[in-house]
This record gives C-alpha cells, sequence and structure tokens, in this order.
C-alpha cells in the first residue's frame, strides 16, 4: 500500500494502476461530498468524474504543502461550485432578517442521525441553500469565504445559510413527528469496498 | 498563499449544529459505481491518446514540480499554435518553391582539354587572345572579373607545379577539381606562369566565350600557403577559362582551363522526410450557391390565376333616338325623341383566367404579361314597346314586345334573327300599334354574357421584395378582344358583326400579396381594378358601353 507521496509519484508518472489506488482510497469520501453538492447521484457521479480528471492532470502542483486529502477535497469541491455557478441558483435570495427568528435554534438530534439520512436531508435543499450550507455549516468557510467562492454577495450567502437552516428544522420536526431513524439506524460507518 | 492556506477554512467560531453535522459527514464514505472509474479510465487514456509534445513542454496544468514527467499533456492553444506554425512553414516552402525557376541540370564544369584548345597555359597571351576572339566579352568585362576574382583565389606555393583547384560553391561532383597530378596539360609550369606574367605585366583578360565562362585564378601573395581556388563568376558559369589577374611580383600564376559551361545549378528543394513534392491543383467543379435568399438574376415566374369579379358593362345609350331604330310612324319617333330613353347594366359575376409570366426589371419592379379569358355576365335594363301585330294576331292577342337595347343591337347587326324581338316593320301597315312609345316604366331586363381574350402587359412595384410574404402594386394597360356577346340568351353578336370593337384598352391597377413558402411556388392573391379607356362599340352604334371589372385574383406561381 503506497503513501501519500507514493500515490503522488505515481500519479505523476501517470501510473494507471497507481492512479486506480489513489482512487479507490479516497473516492469513498468525495463521492460523499460530490452527493452533498449536487442534485442526485447522476450528477455526483458527473463531479467526481470530472474532478478525479483533473486531479490525475494537475498532481505535478501538489506540493505536500497541506494533506492530500484536503487538496483533493478542495478539487472536487471546486468542481462541484463549478457546475452549481452555472447555474446559479442562489438569484432568488430571501431577506436575511426573514430568517432571524431560526438562526441559532440547535439541531439536538443531529448526534444520533445517520449520515445517510442527513445526506437526504441536505440534498433536498434548493441548490443555493445547500451550497452554502455546505460550504459553511459542514466544510467550515465563513460567508466571506464564501461570497467569493460563489461570486455572491456576502449577505446573499447569510440569507441562503439561514434559509437552509430553516428548511433543515423544518424537516427534523416533521420526522421527529413521524418518528426518526435516529437511534435504530446504524451509526456512521466507511462503506469503501 | 500557501496550499494548506488555500485549501483549509478560515478560522471562525462554530456553533454546536454546526459541529454536529461535520461530525456526521466527516467520516462519511460511499463508493461510487465502478462505471465511474470506467469513465475516469477512458477519459485519461483519451487525454494520453491526444497530442503529447515530449519536448514543448505545453504545462498541463501546474504540472511544473520536479517529479513531473517530462510529457505533457499538450493545451488546445498549444496545439492550434503548432498547427498554425506548421502551417506557415508549408506555405512559406511551398510559395518559395513556386517561385524559384526550375533549370534543367547540366553539368556544371568540366576540365578537359579540347583539340583546338590546349590547355597549356605555357603561352597564355596566345590562349587569351584565341578564346577572346570566340567568346566576344567585352574585355574590360572580363578584365574586372578577374580582377575580382583575384581578390578571392589563391594560390599554393607549396607546390607550385600545380594548380589545385577547389570550388567551395559548386560541391556536387560534376565540379571538376583541376589538378595538376590529373593530367599533363593541366600542369602549369611556374617558370611559364612566370614568364608569362613578366611579359603581359598585367592581367591580360580572356574574352569571347560564353557568358560565365571565366574562371579566374589568382595567386595569392599574402596567403603563400592557400589553396587555390576558382571563382565562378554568378551568371556567366559557361565553358570556363581561368583569368589570371596580374600580379607584378612573384608568385604568381595564371591559369587558363578549358571547362565545360558552367551554367546555373538547378536548385534542388530537399524537404524533410520528403524526396518529392508534387504541387497538384484538381480541376475544381464550379460551386453552385444555392441559397434560400433569390440571387440577383433576374428571376421569372409563371402564373395561373382564376379571378371572380364583377363585370359592368356601363351599357348606355349615345342619343335620345337611336339612329338605327326605325320606328313604326312618324309619331312614334317624335314622342321617342320627346322622352328619353334610359338603358342600365347591372354587374353579374364574371370569372376571368389568367396565364401569366413575369420577370423583375430590378429589386422592386417586375413586368408582367399573360392572356387570359374573361367571360363576363350582366344585366341590362332597357326600357320596352308593345306592338300588336297583323289582325289575326292581335285577335288571338298576340301581342310582341320590342327591348329599345335588343333594337339597337339587331338593327346594326345584319346578320342578327330574333323573332322575339322582332320590330315591326314600317311602313306596312299591317299593324296597329296601340303603344308606339319605349316605355322607360316598362323595362326589361335582359341578361349578356361577354366573352373576352384578354392580354394584360402591367408593371408590378413590389412593396416588400424578395420576403415570403411580398406585396406589389400593379399597374398596367389590358387589351380585351371581343369574342361574342349573347343577349338573352337568344342573341349573339359577335365580332364581326360589326357592333364592338374587337380591340379595346383598358386599365387595370390592383394590389397583389405573393406567398412563397418555397423557392419555386408560391400563391398569389390579388385585388384587381379594370376600368375601359375606349368605348366598346363602334362609333356608330348608339349603344355605348365602358365595362369595368372589380375581383379578386387567386392564383399559384412557379418561379423559374
Amino acid at each position: 500500500m503506497l503513501d501519500d507521496y507514493g500515490l503522488v509519484e505515481g500519479c505523476r508518472r501517470q501510473d494507471r494502476s497507481v492512479q486506480r489506488q489513489l482512487y479507490e482510497r479516497f473516492a469513498g469520501k468525495l463521492f460523499v461530498i460530490c452527493k452533498r453538492y449536487a442534485k442526485d447521484a447522476d450528477d455526483a457521479e458527473d463531479v467526481l468524474q470530472d474532478a478525479f480528471v483533473k486531479i490525475f492532470q494537475h498532481i505535478g502542483s501538489f506540493r505536500f504543502e497541506c494533506p492530500l486529502e484536503a487538496w483533493l477535497k478542495r478539487v472536487v469541491i471546486n468542481t462541484a461550485l463549478k457546475q452549481i455557478r452555472q447555474q446559479k441558483p442562489w438569484e432568488q435570495t430571501t431577506d436575511i432578517a426573514d430568517m432571524a427568528p431560526v438562526l441559532g435554534q440547535a439541531d439536538e438530534s443531529l448526534s444520533s442521525l445517520n449520515y445517510k439520512f442527513l445526506l437526504q436531508l441536505v440534498q433536498e435543499l434548493p441548490p443555493g441553500c445547500r451550497t452554502v450550507f455546505n460550504l459553511y455549516a459542514i466544510e467550515g468557510y465563513n460567508h466571506l469565504e464564501i461570497a467569493e467562492m460563489l461570486s455572491i454577495s456576502e449577505g446573499t450567502s447569510k440569507s441562503q445559510y439561514a434559509r437552509a437552516r430553516q428548511l433543515l428544522q423544518q424537516k427534523l420536526q416533521r420526522e421527529q413527528k413521524q418518528g426518526l431513524p435516529s437511534s435504530g439506524m446504524p451509526p456512521i460507518r466507511n462503506e469503501s469496498v | 498563499m500557501s496550499q494548506f492556506e488555500q485549501h483549509t477554512p478560515g478560522k471562525r467560531p462554530e456553533e454546536p449544529s454546526e459541529a454536529l453535522w461535520r461530525k456526521a459527514f466527516e467520516e462519511a464514505s460511499e463508493m461510487p459505481p465502478s462505471r465511474v472509474w470506467d469513465a475516469i479510465e477512458r477519459r485519461l487514456d483519451e487525454e494520453d491518446e491526444r497530442g503529447i509534445i515530449p519536448l514543448w513542454g505545453a504545462v498541463a496544468g501546474a504540472g511544473s514540480s520536479a517529479g513531473a514527467s517530462g510529457l505533457a499533456v499538450v493545451r488546445p492553444w498549444v496545439r492550434w499554435s503548432a498547427a498554425a506554425a506548421a502551417a506557415v512553414v508549408a506555405l512559406t516552402i511551398g510559395w518559395w518553391s513556386l517561385q524559384t525557376p526550375v533549370t534543367k541540370p547540366e553539368a556544371i564544369a568540366s576540365l578537359r582539354p579540347s583539340a583546338d584548345q590546349p590547355a597549356s597555359t605555357s603561352k597564355p597571351g596566345e590562349r587569351i587572345n584565341n578564346q577572346s576572339d570566340k567568346a566576344g566579352l567585352p574585355t574590360d568585362r572580363t578584365a574586372s572579373l578577374a580582377k575580382n576574382a583575384a581578390a578571392n583565389q589563391s594560390f599554393s606555393t607549396n607546390r607550385p607545379e600545380e594548380i589545385v583547384l577547389a570550388n567551395k560553391v559548386a560541391r556536387q561532383p560534376q565540379v571538376a577539381m583541376a589538378k595538376a597530378k590529373s593530367g599533363p596539360e593541366y600542369r602549369i609550369e611556374k617558370g611559364d606562369v612566370l614568364a608569362d606574367l613578366a611579359a603581359e605585366k598585367t592581367m591580360q583578360t580572356i574574352t569571347d566565350r560564353p557568358k560565365g565562362s571565366e574562371l579566374a585564378v589568382n595567386a595569392d601573395r599574402g596567403n603563400g600557403n592557400g589553396p587555390v581556388a576558382l571563382m565562378a563568376q554568378p551568371g556567366m558559369a559557361a565553358s570556363g577559362q581561368v583569368a589570371v589577374s596580374e600580379g607584378s611580383v612573384a608568385p604568381e600564376a595564371v591559369a587558363v582551363l578549358s571547362i565545360e559551361p558552367l551554367t546555373s545549378r538547378p536548385m534542388r528543394v530537399s524537404m524533410y522526410g520528403t524526396q518529392r513534392m508534387v504541387w497538384f491543383r484538381p480541376a475544381l467543379e464550379p460551386i453552385e450557391i444555392q441559397t434560400n435568399q433569390p440571387v440577383d438574376k433576374r428571376q421569372l415566374w409563371a402564373s395561373a390565376s382564376v379571378m371572380p369579379s364583377s363585370f359592368n358593362p356601363a351599357v348606355s345609350l349615345q342619343s335620345a333616338a337611336p339612329a338605327g331604330l326605325s320606328f313604326a310612324n312618324s309619331a312614334t319617333k317624335n314622342n321617342s325623341v320627346s322622352a328619353r330613353q334610359v338603358i342600365n347594366s347591372q354587374a353579374n359575376l364574371s370569372v376571368a383566367y389568367q396565364l401569366a409570366t413575369g420577370m423583375e426589371l430590378g429589386k422592386h419592379w417586375t413586368l408582367e404579361t399573360g392572356v387570359g379569358y374573361l367571360e363576363a355576365n350582366s344585366t341590362v335594363t332597357s326600357p320596352t314597346q308593345t306592338i300588336l301585330a297583323a289582325l289575326p294576331s292581335a285577335m288571338a292577342s298576340e301581342l310582341r314586345t320590342s327591348n329599345l337595347y335588343a333594337d339597337v343591337l339587331r338593327n346594326t347587326a345584319s346578320s342578327v334573327s330574333n323573332d322575339k324581338y322582332t320590330q315591326a316593320s314600317p311602313g306596312t301597315g299591317s299593324f296597329v300599334s296601340n303603344s308606339n312609345l319605349y316605355d322607360n316604366n316598362r323595362s326589361q331586363k335582359l341578361s349578356n354574357n361577354y366573352q373576352f381574350v384578354q392580354i394584360p402587359v402591367q408593371v408590378g412595384y413590389q412593396l416588400r421584395p424578395r420576403k415570403r410574404l411580398g406585396v406589389a402594386m400593379l399597374g398596367g394597360l389590358l387589351t380585351n378582344w371581343f369574342m361574342r356577346n349573347k343577349v338573352d340568351e337568344s342573341v349573339t353578336i359577335t365580332s364581326s358583326d360589326g357592333i364592338y370593337r374587337t380591340v379595346t384598352l383598358a386599365a387595370t391597377t390592383g394590389l397583389r400579396f405573393r406567398y412563397r413558402p418555397t423557392q419555386r411556388w408560391s400563391a398569389s392573391l390579388a385585388g384587381v381594378y379594370q376600368h375601359a379607356l375606349q368605348n366598346g362599340t363602334r362609333a356608330t352604334i348608339d349603344v355605348q358601353t365602358r365595362p369595368q371589372t372589380v375581383g379578386m385574383s387567386m392564383g399559384v406561381d412557379y418561379h423559374f
């Protein structure tokens, strides 16, 4: 099993077997990221495909100044954002004031939820909200960074995030009434083949 | 910005719920279907198959690290740039090849003695003079050539008995290198040369050889060890002679050599990797441009149309007492004069059929003509008079009605035979007329059925030229050839009866809409108004008619 250095060097040599190893090691996590940003599984596969082609083409620029996984995630996110930017899903934004009352409400029940259920909730968000929510809540970017990444205003990013939170809470509350698949669900596990 | 900063989100306070979300997805993994890797591999293979230029270093992405492969995937602009550069080079070479005149390859020079030209230079003066006579070149020019050559020649003093000729320009095997060892006739004794030089002191011109025949050899005084070289004058390469430059001080040598005419060398185009390049231009078929828009040539079309119309002959009487009308007695005539008779006509449905052709005179103007057939119906209202015929008839209450319009036509037309409208013979006294007057109040309607052959000639102005839906204003003349007029299905008047003019002119105008969905076919709808410019009857006829037609023409057109 090659380490990160070996993988990168092998990919630079365009060694197909090494490329396959890198793919198999990171494709699972990266595919989940793609599914968080894409509207469905087919789009996620397309994003992952494009991202890996870019990765193998540009692997020579990776200088080990950050973890390889972080670099790969960033390539995948950028690839997903490139497609999202073309769709301009945040043209219809909601005023941030409308979202203020729902901000700050904690999602106490998240800790017991399976990621697939959460992923389903995220995928059901509108594209603009979903993107900003992914970038802010999961990836950890601030609104200024998100605004730069998506070429939108910081206010738009905030309003999209607030809208996403509101929708997620509504969905969670609705699911709680119907009986959440929470504790009974299997824990998060790595499904890498 | 380092890669770490670039790929790591900035620090910010984190809400508890965000941490939960992040934790939920932190280790989430879901292997994509195998088709994703297959697609990636396929795309990578395609990338590899696309141009890889090992040496050009077209950096793919940011693959500039030291460990990157020397092979780089070519970016599109590099590929295009390379193609453009190759095209420029190819065109340049091609142009240069075409511009370069090709001459027959000939032996540039060969050194051989001839029977009448001794190769020995022991008597250069004589040799020079002989050759000058043959060549006919100006002496002064040859001298200058020799002087020029002198500056470029060298003479080997190490072997004074030999003259080594080296032609650095022509490196073909055909270029003869004159060496003294190759034959005694080329050996130039130093003593002879020096003697000759001493005798002549200055350079004597070798003339009268074909152009370019001079080959000057000069001893290089400054470089005694240098090789002796021959310099062929450009453009004067013919049979060679060696013009020897002057040299007042030894060592100098003059060699006169007989060589073959030195012709210009053919340029040998040697393409790298290509031994022969054939410039072939196949005969091109003339390209026929087909567009949806009509081209600027004159458009022709033919059309067939039918025009339902309203035809009104506008029949009227020329005078109150028609000249051709005979009355039963004088009282009748007097009474008829006193009361003006009126004939009216009403329009009925008529149909005109037309075959026409047209031509575009320009972008807007058109000229159209054709031939048509008009079957026109109308109704004429005419006063009548009732005639009591012969007594037996009167006893039988057999009354005869005389119609003014029909009477006029019948009396004019000699061949008309109409029992119904037969006028009582004047002066017979065989009948009693109760009412000898044409009474306007007792009018009678007679149907008229005209038949004309029409030849229109009209000019059109297209308001929307070459549009799918075109609009054109039409105006012109219409020639009506009168065929016949059948009155009330019983009186038939033809052109030979002398009532109607055979040919009359009418003005026609209209507005036409033409829809042309295809290049060849179109449909037309036109509103037409026609008005006769002449009286339709002859001047001697009391009945006048100036037909008017208002109709709507519908047709199809075929455009050539």
